[in-house]
């Protein structure tokens, strides 16, 4: 098998019926049958996983602009820090109104 | 059980753990060595199935004899498994740099594969037994059988649809694989015995029989060449010699070597308890 045949397959995993696939990595085979067999005897030979993905390198679409990730903007609006304030805010005016010191 | 069909049986069960011990112990020295990294783990990992079937033998074995059977407290002549599964097929790395070539990935994939589709049907045989213990046990391997199947199909379609090279060494290991394929049917002490009592309701032929029906669509659809010829009836003439001995303790030098190095840490202490 030449290198050039190859292509990477990334590996997403599930433990548990009710658990978020995570990705765990990725194996390298000649095609998607072969790539199903590795991820199954790299990611779960021990009987970890519940459920596995197979997902082609190529399928997946990288975002990496950070004019997109990360805009420049002041965007300390989309914190909600002011609802931490409303929060500490609240617990006093229920400590006033139930005559207990603040 | 009459005591009769109670050492066919010990005899059929040390065979079977015998050949599962054997090619799983050769399967794993290919980890380091396989086509690409992908390939020794996952090559690796079947061997160490094999070996847990052959623990599960050794088990059932001992449950019908009462005696708990050391696999290393063993001569070589008394191991029972077919010539086939002994074959070094892997390269060997020594520490000191020099390295022992004649490996053959071809092979070591065409056997697997030949044997894995042997086994099944021995399984689906075992699966049928009279002896209750045994039936029951198969069920467990008969699961993990199938990650195994898949891995050999694969590889066999790849190598009989892949360039010259890829063909031409697939062809190669099936010719000289077919003689000592075709043992791993050699039947086992009692074997008529097992027959007769339903304790292994299908005998060594049949079982041959069906192994060459499994691998007739394959073979056919490949144009790859079987040791044997259907008739109109279905009914198939081999047309390669058996290189039996296997189930008798006659086996290859290729054993010498591997019953040394499987038995050379038990043997430094046979008293030391692990």
């Amino acid at each position: 098998m030449s290198e050039h045949t190859l292509r990477v397959f990334e590996v997403f995993r599930q433990e548990a019926p009710s658990d978020a696939m995570t990705h765990e990595g990725s194996v390298v085979a000649a095609d998607m049958d072969l790539a199903c067999q590795y991820a199954l005897s790299a990611f779960s030979r021990r009987a970890e996983a519940h459920r596995l993905w197979v997902v082609p390198r190529e399928a997946i679409r990288q975002i990496d602009d950070p004019d997109l990730l990360r805009p420049p903007g002041d965007h300390r609006y989309r914190l909600a820090r002011t609802y931490r304030g409303t929060i500490e805010k609240r617990r006093r005016l229920r400590a006033r109104l139930l005559g207990e010191a603040p | 059980m009459r005591p009769a069909a109670r050492d066919a049986l010990a005899h059929a069960l040390l065979a079977t753990a015998d050949d599962e011990l054997v090619l799983g112990y050769r399967d794993t020295e290919w980890t380091g060595a396989a086509p690409i990294l992908e390939e020794d783990v996952a090559f690796s990992s079947i061997g160490q199935d094999e070996v847990g079937h052959a623990r599960l033998f050794y088990a059932l074995l001992h449950e019908l004899t009462g005696v708990a059977l050391d696999y290393r407290a063993r001569r070589a002549d008394e191991y029972r498994h077919a010539c086939f599964l002994e074959t070094q097929t892997a390269p060997r790395y020594s520490p000191d740099g020099s390295h022992r070539g004649g490996s053959d990935w071809a092979y070591a994939i065409v056997r697997q594969y030949l044997y894995d589709l042997f086994d099944a049907e021995r399984l689906a045989a075992l699966r049928a037994s009279a002896w209750d213990p045994l039936a029951q046990a198969v069920d467990k391997v008969q699961r993990e059988e199938k990650y195994h199947l898949q891995h050999g199909r694969m590889w066999l379609e790849r190598l009989a649809g892949g360039d010259r090279v890829a063909r031409g060494r697939l062809e190669a290991a099936l010719a000289r694989a077919w003689p000592h394929a075709l043992a791993l049917f050699e039947p086992t002490e009692g074997d008529d015995v097992l027959l007769a009592d339903r304790i292994i309701p299908v005998g060594s032929s049949e079982l041959r029989d069906r192994w060459l029906e499994r691998l007739r669509p394959s073979f056919s659809a490949h144009h790859l060449a079987l040791p044997a010829e259907r008739g109109r009836s279905g009914g198939w003439t081999v047309t390669v010699a058996a290189s039996a001995g296997g189930r008798s303790g006659r086996h290859t030098p290729d054993w010498t070597d591997l019953w040394n190095e499987m038995t050379s840490v038990y043997r430094l202490d046979p008293a030391a308890v692990w």
